[in-house]
């Protein structure tokens, strides 16, 4: 599905990826976990093609195709989807106007026909129903005077709609309380098929509870220093970040 | 039919054709002028009557030159001199051939369904000096919807006078959409008396310049007044909106919402200046001027002015000129919309922030019909991008 190879990025001259080696199957589901300042959220950007990272070294292979030459718009198409940390609120942009654009610009670049007003209105009420969001909140306009929670509840029916071979979920579980955090898991899960991917970016391993990983990474200063199954995330749970970024210290030291 | 014998009238007429020849038109020296010149004119005085199609219900509407003995008429075309004034040459102006305009007169407590709408059409050549009174009477509800259209190279020089009673409630939509070449001046004097509410709406788009001048006079207690605004301006379209809301009694609140998107070398300016007189305690007046440049030869001039001279007041202003936020720009992208989809997107949203404060959803759809949103050039390619 996705291949990252060598992969340096820059910003501001300051050196963030320095080298991440990274194949995800289709069907699988990564973890990478990570201090504060490791990287998680530049690779997530340099994923979904944000302007400001410059790629110094290596390669993005999506389905074969060089991931990095594609603009934000064409990753869409293609099957990418970025779940947002921070959904962008946009004023006088109503939800369903937003949801209908997006839903269709999408499939229009797979070769689908585009969906009309009403094909559009059943199918999303069928997808606000599974995620728990009531009709009053897509009459709103896009994230704007959402709570945390209804936020990326928001960025699960984006993914949900869109319809992604491969989502990268940024630290979706920030500032949500557990009933929230179980409601987003939940649409992460009725996802989950052999076709399609996921990365799940976060902090902490709460989220993991929810949605189990197959493998889990832990970056640490730009670099994977560590990959393993679920019961990784569990180990860091327990002993803190520290002690693996020390270990990983001391092997490159010796 | 017209009373040649009106000496009032005669004397209005020279009045203007006096202060013309002695002052002239208004340049940049003028405070209130600074950032707007009109362009020359080369036949000012070969005046023609503009043309203009009525559709109302339940109210006749008169032609002006047929109400000059009406004592309101007489009395409000008199009530203001411009030559008085440091700067209203076009009123001026606009007295020398008093003639050409409308009387609308809404009786006091008529409530009308329907909106009465004015549709104004220039033509090649012409220089139009009109005049537009209205009178809302005592507790009467009327919308009002005045478009302004044409084509060619033209001048339309309107002056508005309008008078909400006691209680009345006016929506007006005032939609200036002349043509490329076509110059627009508006000069309104806007009175209102206690508690009557005034909702008006100026759109400018397609012109090649405009102006809207607006005095707001609050003269009875519990008024209350909603200016807003939208101006779409692109090549070297010029849009100017200069408003003064005189808060002359206490009780009365005033808002300003004005928003302009420019692009290529368009300019936009908006002055908005609130005046709270001694006397007028617990006024809540806010002012808001937002705009959205999208290129680099555009320009906006943003004058707020506050002069408050009561001590127990409301007041706010705010004014921003920037471009379009990169964040929801990558968020529109990230979600399959290409680069244009997502420009005119937010442009229309920064536009619909404004329409969507109107509270009738009729005049809503009345206004989107007309407005050129999102400016279709923005959907075309050039250097934003290969389209789709």
């Amino acid at each position: 599905m996705i291949k990252i190879n060598n992969l340096h990025t820059v910003i501001d001259g300051k050196k963030i990826l320095k080298g991440i080696d990274l194949v995800i199957k289709p069907g699988e589901v990564h973890a990478i976990m990570g201090p504060n300042g490791a990287g998680k959220s530049t690779l997530s950007n340099v994923l979904a093609g944000r302007d400001g990272y410059e790629v110094t070294e290596g390669s993005v292979q999506f389905e074969g195709a060089d991931l990095l030459t594609m603009k934000p718009e064409e990753r869409a198409g293609a099957g990418l989807f970025l779940a947002f940390q921070y959904p962008v609120e946009i004023p006088g942009v109503q939800m369903t106007q937003f949801l209908k654009a997006a839903v269709n610009a999408v499939r229009k670049q797979r070769g689908q026909e585009e969906l009309d007003a009403l094909a559009f209105l059943k199918l999303i009420k069928s997808k606000i129903k599974e995620l728990d969001i009531n009709d009053e909140m897509i009459k709103r306009a896009v994230n704007v005077g959402f709570s945390g929670g209804e936020k990326k509840r928001n960025e699960v029916l984006q993914m949900t709609l869109l319809e992604p071979k491969f989502a990268v979920l940024d630290e979706t579980d920030s500032g949500l309380d557990i009933d929230a955090l179980k409601v987003v898991a939940e649409g992460v899960n009725r996802l989950r098929s052999p076709e399609r991917s996921f990365l799940v970016i976060t902090h902490y391993q709460r989220l993991l509870d929810y949605i189990t990983p197959d493998v889990v990474h832990i970056l640490a200063d730009g670099r994977i220093i560590k990959t393993g199954g679920p019961e990784l995330a569990l180990e860091l749970e327990e002993k803190g970040y520290a002690e693996f970024v020390e270990a990983s210290d001391n092997e490159e030291a010796a | 039919m017209e009373d040649r014998a009106l000496t009032w009238l005669d004397d209005l007429r020279d009045g203007g054709d006096a202060d013309v020849c002695a002052r002239g038109l208004p340049t940049s020296k003028l405070e209130r002028w600074k950032y707007t010149k009109l362009p020359a004119w080369k036949d000012v005085g070969a005046n023609q009557k503009l043309s203009v199609k009525i559709t109302s219900e339940n109210t006749e509407i008169k032609e002006i030159n047929q109400c000059f003995n009406e004592s309101f008429v007489a009395k409000i075309l008199q009530a203001y001199i411009p030559q008085e004034q440091p700067d209203m040459m076009l009123w001026s102006l606009n007295n020398t051939s008093l003639e050409d305009g409308l009387f609308i007169d809404i009786p006091a407590g008529m409530k009308l369904d329907n909106p009465i709408e004015l549709v104004f059409t220039g033509e090649e050549g012409g220089f139009y000096n009109s005049r537009i009174i209205v009178r809302v009477g005592k507790g009467a509800e009327v919308t009002l919807i005045e478009r302004h259209e044409g084509q060619g190279t033209y001048w339309k020089n309107m002056v508005t006078q309008i008078v909400a009673e006691e209680g009345a409630h006016l929506t007006h939509i005032r939609m200036v959409d002349d043509g490329a070449e076509a110059t627009h001046t508006n000069t309104a004097q806007i009175s209102q008396k206690a508690a009557s509410v005034y909702k008006g709406f100026y759109l400018t788009q397609n012109v090649r310049l405009a102006r809207n001048e607006i005095e707001m006079r609050l003269e009875g207690e519990q008024a209350e007044c909603d200016l807003s605004g939208v101006s779409l301006l692109q090549a070297q379209q010029h849009g100017d909106t200069t408003i003064t809301v005189a808060h002359q009694v206490p009780h009365c609140v005033s808002r300003q919402f004005f928003r302009a998107v420019l692009d290529d070398q368009a300019r936009g300016v908006f002055q908005g200046k609130v005046c709270v007189h001694k006397d007028a305690q617990k006024t809540e007046a806010y002012q808001l001027s937002n705009a959205l440049l999208l290129s680099e030869g555009a320009e906006m001039d943003t004058k707020p002015e506050l002069e408050i001279y009561a001590d127990d007041v409301k007041c706010s202003h705010g004014a921003t000129t920037g471009q379009l936020d990169d964040e929801p720009l990558f968020y529109l992208r990230s979600r399959g919309l290409n680069e244009e989809q997502a420009r005119a997107l937010l442009v229309e949203a920064f536009v619909n922030e404004v329409v969507d404060k109107l509270v009738n959803d009729s005049v809503k759809n009345i206004v989107r019909e007309v407005l050129n949103n999102p400016p279709s050039h923005l959907w075309e390619g050039g250097q934003r991008g290969e389209g789709s």
